[in-house]
């Protein structure tokens, strides 16, 4: 019972270790955001490509890194329609914790999961092709800065139906102790 | 001694026609197929989703519209196919456009999926209507996506518009 108590808090705080790698303090949104999921809609990149995103000089692009081919896409800023921030929370840890997760003993692996999600924020930017066509495009990325890149964005000419709200000036860190 | 050229005879002469008949068997699924995958000479247009009635977070809006361009560009399907607003569509003489509607969205959890059994489900139905120039409907149906264990939220929208790609290939277009 010794072990099996020993077992289950060294996977527990295994989890809480790998939880916590992934979140990321206030970043401006004058740098580049880096660790950012391409989930879907960029023109010439991969669904779930890993990647940096910049904004300047008119343009929000994404930049793939770790793969053999680095790949590059980008958006006009001008031709943004619309940007939208939300909230989800993801599994970290990968294949390996879900590995761990089956193999934990008497179902503990789903304990496991409470650890091993973190909250993350998703940017949505809807565009225009030089046709006219609809585009959009979804991006994931650190709590805290897709409503920093938003408000970078609009200060570069981008439009949005909804203002800016509030958390884009403060730091993701500040907002949770309240 | 005769019977042994007349038995060799007999088993060449059934593994020529062996051989044979697997080549005809291998070759006709193939010839099938390309034909299957021929595009017809009609392009579509992707409307954008409509989530006036049922609020759908615009991420999942987003998501149900590129991998529905994705899936259809992917079927092979169609001669072209137009993003909503392309001009190029004007100039199209078969023109079928697919409007796509929410019905009924549910919002789950991706932590409470993993922590429990019974809860965290993401479900999204679609009505999809596929209408031609002259306003007469192909298609109208509702779809289902959802998600119930592992994985994402947004994967609800790549199990749906798999459906409705299906549902897409399998609707007779006739001129």
């Amino acid at each position: 019972l010794r072990n099996l108590v020993l077992m289950s808090a060294m996977l527990v705080s295994g989890a809480m270790l790998i939880a916590q790698d992934g979140v990321k303090p206030y970043v401006s949104a004058n740098e580049k955001i880096n660790k950012v999921v391409h989930v879907i809609g960029l023109e010439g990149i991969k669904q779930n490509a890993k990647g940096e995103l910049a904004i300047q000089n008119g343009t929000l692009e994404f930049q793939s890194t770790g793969t053999p081919e680095k790949t590059q896409g980008q958006i006009k800023i001008t031709s943004i329609e619309d940007i939208f921030t939300g909230e989800d929370s993801r599994q970290v840890g990968g294949t390996p914790l879900t590995v761990v997760k089956l193999a934990a003993p008497f179902g503990s692996g789903r304990a496991l999961s409470l650890f091993a999600h973190q909250k993350i924020d998703n940017l949505t930017v809807e565009y225009r092709d030089e046709n006219n066509g609809f585009h959009g495009a979804i991006f994931l990325m650190a709590r805290g800065q897709a409503a920093l890149a938003k408000k970078e964005l609009i200060a570069q000419g981008a439009h949005a139906s909804t203002p800016i709200s509030d958390e884009a000036t403060q730091p993701a860190g500040k907002k949770e102790k309240k | 001694m005769k019977k042994f050229p007349t038995l060799l005879f007999g088993m060449l002469l059934c593994t020529f026609s062996l051989t044979v008949g697997m080549t005809g068997v291998a070759q006709n699924p193939a010839a099938s197929k390309s034909e299957a995958v021929k595009p017809a000479p009609w392009a579509i247009q992707v409307e954008r989703v409509d989530s006036t009635v049922v609020a759908l977070p615009p991420e999942f809006s987003t998501a149900i519209y590129e991998d529905l361009i994705d899936q259809i560009s992917k079927a092979n399907r169609f001669d072209h196919v137009f993003r909503s607003g392309d001009h190029r569509a004007e100039g199209s003489a078969n023109l079928l456009t697919l409007k796509t509607s929410v019905e009924k969205f549910q919002q789950g959890s991706e932590t409470t999926r993993a922590v429990t059994t019974v809860g965290g489900f993401t479900k999204i139905f679609v009505r999809m209507q596929l209408v031609k120039k002259d306003g007469s409907q192909l298609l109208d149906k509702t779809v289902e996506g959802k998600i119930r264990f592992f994985g994402e939220n947004l994967k609800a929208t790549h199990d749906l518009t798999k459906g409705m790609a299906k549902l897409l290939a399998q609707t007779p277009i006739a001129n």
